[in-house]
């Protein structure tokens, strides 16, 4: 005798993930998922672009770490306030440790929530964590053919990070080949290519996260919501 | 890739519904898995004989239907499966597609014993 079913396997996950971006879009809270592989600059990229961030928004970095304080250490160090994420040997965040991390927030008093994921290409992209945008960070020295080799993690971005450019002199990276790639997978997709380094090429990048939070800020406010416009912040 | 989790929520799924049932008797669970999914159907079936075992579905057999990707292009509208890893349209020569199948995860039907 055959019994049908038809229970999505995921469901718990993905109705935790809703619950999390109703959250955040309450309280008014852009929220990105940082994904990448170990090594290719993600915590140097926030080292570089914080301290614009916040000159005009409150910024909460939530650290995604197998294990050490390392990467939450560096955040803490720029004086922008970081949760520490262990995730005990899990290769990716999961909906659960974030919906337990963000207990401990005031969302209130957040405006930028960025989410430093677990270095991997692989894992943190098959997870929906309630973000309003997964960023796909790459550095140049993994290589020019990540993109086809990975697609699922760039077919789930809203842009990706093309990073450590300062290298392009001493690496064979081609980068009209990524262009390409990413042409294949997902059309229009923002490239921001920039060395977290020496700082250039992170205007571009700044500018895109700051036009995704008015953008976010300002069709809540046209629904009614209070809140202070970003121009209002800046004076401030 | 997350076959072990995957797995595990699986087997719980099955055993709540027999249970539920008056715990019959389990011959196969058939699931459906898309492809965008990044499941090995191989590697979900091992970890599927891991977790059953002394639990009343030990025995049971995993059968996975896997299924393709399907997209439909935002710009001409048109449905087409995707082969490989390009996502571009074989009409308007654009990837700018809306997933409409292929990362469902999907606990189907159980076959018990009369």
């Amino acid at each position: 005798m055959k019994l049908s079913i038809g229970k999505n396997l995921e469901a718990a996950g993905k109705e935790l993930a809703a619950g999390v971006r109703a959250a955040l879009a309450r309280q008014r809270v852009l929220a990105l998922n940082l994904i990448g592989s170990p090594g290719c600059g993600k915590t140097a990229i926030l080292e570089a672009t914080l301290p614009v961030f916040t000159q005009h928004l409150s910024v909460t970095v939530l650290e995604g770490d197998i294990a050490t304080t390392r990467d939450a250490d560096r955040i803490e160090a720029l004086g922008v306030p970081c949760v520490l994420l262990n995730t005990g040997g899990t290769c990716h965040l999961t909906i659960k440790l974030l919906v337990r991390a963000l207990e401990e927030l005031d969302l209130d008093q957040i405006d930028l929530l960025v989410i430093e994921n677990v270095g991997n290409l692989v894992c943190p992209s098959t997870q929906d964590l309630g973000e309003d945008a997964k960023v796909a960070v790459l550095s140049l020295p993994e290589g020019d053919d990540k993109v086809l080799k990975y697609p699922r993690l760039f077919r789930e971005a809203s842009c990706v990070i093309l990073n450590k450019i300062d290298l392009a002199q001493v690496l064979p990276f081609n980068r009209d080949r990524v262009t390409n790639d990413l042409e294949q997978i997902k059309h229009g997709l923002p490239v921001f290519a920039l060395s977290a380094t020496t700082g250039e090429g992170c205007q571009p990048w700044i500018d895109w996260v700051l036009g995704l939070y008015r953008e976010k800020r300002g069709s809540l406010t046209r629904q009614g919501a209070p809140g202070r416009s970003l121009e209002q912040k800046e004076k401030e | 890739m997350h076959e072990v989790s995957i797995a595990q929520s699986l087997v719980e799924a099955v055993l709540r519904e027999v249970e539920s049932r008056g715990a019959l008797k389990v011959v196969s669970v058939k699931t459906v898995v898309g492809g965008l999914t990044h499941i090995e159907p191989e590697n979900l079936k091992f970890w599927y004989e891991e977790f059953v075992k002394a639990t009343p579905l030990e025995g049971s057999r995993l059968v996975v239907d896997k299924r393709p990707v399907t997209v439909s292009c935002r710009q001409c509208q048109r449905e087409f499966q995707v082969v490989g890893t390009s996502f571009v349209c074989p009409h308007c020569n654009v990837a700018d597609v809306r997933v409409t199948s292929g990362d469902e995860l999907i606990l189907e039907s159980i076959e018990v014993e009369e």
